[in-house]
């Protein structure tokens, strides 16, 4: 293989291991994994709270 | 309706209470703003939607030229374009890089503005991005078919159509890292997770096998490992994390109610960053590779059995008690359809990377079933629910037709379904015959005291008077292959069927829209229907 080739092979796998790690790192250190039930919600509001639907068939909704 | 002011600081990385609770209280604000993210992804998702949907048909035709071919090879014969070789290519890199990348493209963007609680900035970064990935997927797809095909299936495209194409990604990658550093949501959603894995990961496999086959191509059967290395990782890094990331948001989103254990859904996205990757190889099984590159694969293909238990289990409970809803939501018909394939194929296509069952169902029309499973009847299937999703909050109006909506539901899974059960049992018979094809099947059959025992089963196929020639083996296929483009042109009439309806939205032709989020505020008769729902208890 050319140079080229190893560094792309080796490079990358470095670069890329090494940045998977970080985001675990920063993702534990910021607290993302402290509070799972806080993070299930996060997708709510109080617009669209837990127990509203909000997608229905066209003729489906009266 | 005015459009906020996004004054408010992002939350800090840190999620204290304290910051909690004062972004609790700025939720009083999510209505509004929730309908200016939607309103500022409109001009950018709506084009990669639309894209997809165009490349959508173009691909389905292709198919179906393809499939015929295999069965009346006279098909369109006399012009070289349109022959099986070019028409074939012209069909999976249509569908792959049209359709689904365009599709889920288009999501990602929505997806991480919602996630992210900020409106789309820099809309002409990303119209610029579907722009030159039309024009290189157009230009890719006219090359194949006139013949300059690069012959590596997954990367037919000449390496000049492929850079446009990693230039477009590379501005949606930019342009979500930027989004996510001006966040004001402090909680990363799982969804946020698959999509950034996406951003990072699709340039690297991408990138590799156009280098190290295509540009400056490695020596030997090195290329053939590469090869199979991104032919297995596109779907696993790519497509995949789309297809889930899409799931984890809609249908809590669309039931109300969160997901089942948000420990597991996490759990799932780790094991599968740190297995799915080792994948590919098992492709080669029997070829000239190191055995162990091969079994490295395959162990790691069984311990995709961890994210996928995770996602299957956090999929069913997350719905439980809840699939009545599956009569009223569009969106939750067909994602919930593509979260249980998921499960299936992942399940499968696991099982399918052992020796033992890779040996005779490999290169027969057995891995094209679990093929279309994958990428139709999981993750095509994910994208059509979020489009009815996602249109019409972008362009105000609601869906035409109930009836097209049915028809392109019924249509497709039961295309999708039919083709992919009769496809593996056509493939299964030819893999059996291709293992032993000095031998009659029936008689192996009966040695190996598979079914009944006596090979009655597989009398109907021809192969009780003696051995198997492999042009026997090509002719019992063609019922099979007779059947797939049954199948096909069933799912072709569900594709025109939402390609009608998103034309007519896309043209105002819907009903307009009453709220600023919701499907419809009108939403009574449907709660009634259901009543509230107390949130689920939750793992840790």
């Amino acid at each position: 293989m050319s140079w080229l080739s190893y560094i792309l092979i080796f490079g990358v796998l470095a670069a890329f291991g090494a940045s998977v790690v970080w985001a675990l790192w920063w993702a534990m250190k910021g607290g993302q994994f402290s509070n799972f039930q806080r993070g299930a919600k996060s997708i709510f509001d109080d617009d669209e709270p837990v127990g509203a639907r909000t997608d229905a068939f066209p003729d489906t909704r009266h | 309706m005015s459009t906020p002011v996004l004054e408010h600081p992002r939350e800090s990385d840190r999620l204290d209470p304290a910051a909690f609770a004062d972004a609790a209280a700025s939720e009083r604000d999510v209505a509004p703003l929730r309908a200016a993210i939607d309103r500022s992804c409109r001009g950018p998702v709506l084009w990669f939607f639309g894209s997809a949907v165009t490349w959508l048909i173009i691909g389905t035709v292709f198919a179906l030229l393809a499939s015929i071919k295999l069965h009346t090879p006279t098909f369109l014969g006399s012009a070289a374009w349109l022959t099986f070789g070019r028409v074939r290519p012209a069909h999976l890199d249509v569908v792959a890089f049209g359709w689904s990348a365009m599709a889920g493209l288009g999501c990602l963007i929505w997806l991480m503005c919602r996630l992210c609680r900020v409106p789309l900035r820099y809309p002409g970064v990303l119209v610029a991005a579907a722009v030159l990935w039309n024009v290189g997927v157009a230009s890719g797809v006219t090359a194949v078919l006139a013949g300059y095909s690069t012959g590596v299936e997954w990367v037919e495209f000449p390496t000049w159509c492929a850079f446009i194409l990693f230039i477009g990604f590379a501005l949606v990658g930019l342009w979500g890292m930027m989004t996510f550093a001006g966040r004001r949501a402090g909680h990363v959603y799982v969804s946020q997770w698959y999509l950034f894995a996406v951003i990072f990961w699709f340039p690297w496999v991408y990138a590799s096998v156009q280098i190290l086959v295509l540009v400056s191509p490695v020596k030997g059967v090195t290329q053939e490992s590469i090869h199979w290395w991104f032919g297995h990782n596109v779907l696993g890094v790519f497509f995949t994390p789309i297809g889930l990331a899409t799931i984890y948001y809609l249908i809590p989103k669309v039931i109300g109610r969160p997901i089942h254990s948000y420990y597991l859904s996490i759990l799932g996205f780790w094991s599968l960053a740190l297995f799915y990757n080792w994948a590919g190889a098992h492709h080669l099984v029997s070829g000239p590779i190191p055995a162990w590159l091969v079994t490295v694969s395959a162990v790691c293909s069984m311990m995709m059995f961890i994210p996928v238990t995770t996602t299957a289990i956090n999929h069913h409970m997350t719905m439980r008690g809840h699939f009545g809803v599956l009569r009223y939501s569009p969106t939750l018909r067909f994602v919930v359809f593509g979260a249980m394939t998921y499960t299936v194929v992942s399940f499968q296509g696991s099982l399918m990377s052992i020796r033992i069952l890779n040996e005779p169902f490999h290169f027969t029309h057995h891995t094209i079933a679990h093929a279309h499973l994958g990428l139709y009847g999981f993750y095509t299937m994910v994208m059509f629910g979020a489009m009815y999703y996602i249109v019409p909050r972008l362009t105000g109006r609601e869906w035409a037709s109930s009836k097209l909506i049915r028809t392109h539901f019924w249509a497709t899974a039961i295309g999708i379904t039919a083709m992919f059960l009769l496809l593996s049992v056509g493939g299964m018979i030819q893999g059996f015959e291709m293992n032993h094809a000095a031998r009659p099947l029936g008689e192996l059959v009966k040695e190996k005291g598979l079914l009944d025992g006596t090979g009655e089963f597989f009398k109907g196929f021809k192969m009780k008077n003696g051995a198997v020639p492999f042009l026997a083996i090509v002719r019992d296929t063609i019922p099979w292959l007779w059947i797939r483009s049954g199948t096909g042109v069933l799912m072709f009439v569900g594709h025109v069927a939402f390609a009608v309806l998103m034309l007519l939205n896309l043209t105002g032709r819907g009903p307009k829209r009453q709220g600023p989020t919701l499907f419809s505020k009108d939403t009574d008769g449907y709660q009634r229907a259901f009543g509230s729902e107390e949130s689920p208890a939750h793992t840790h």
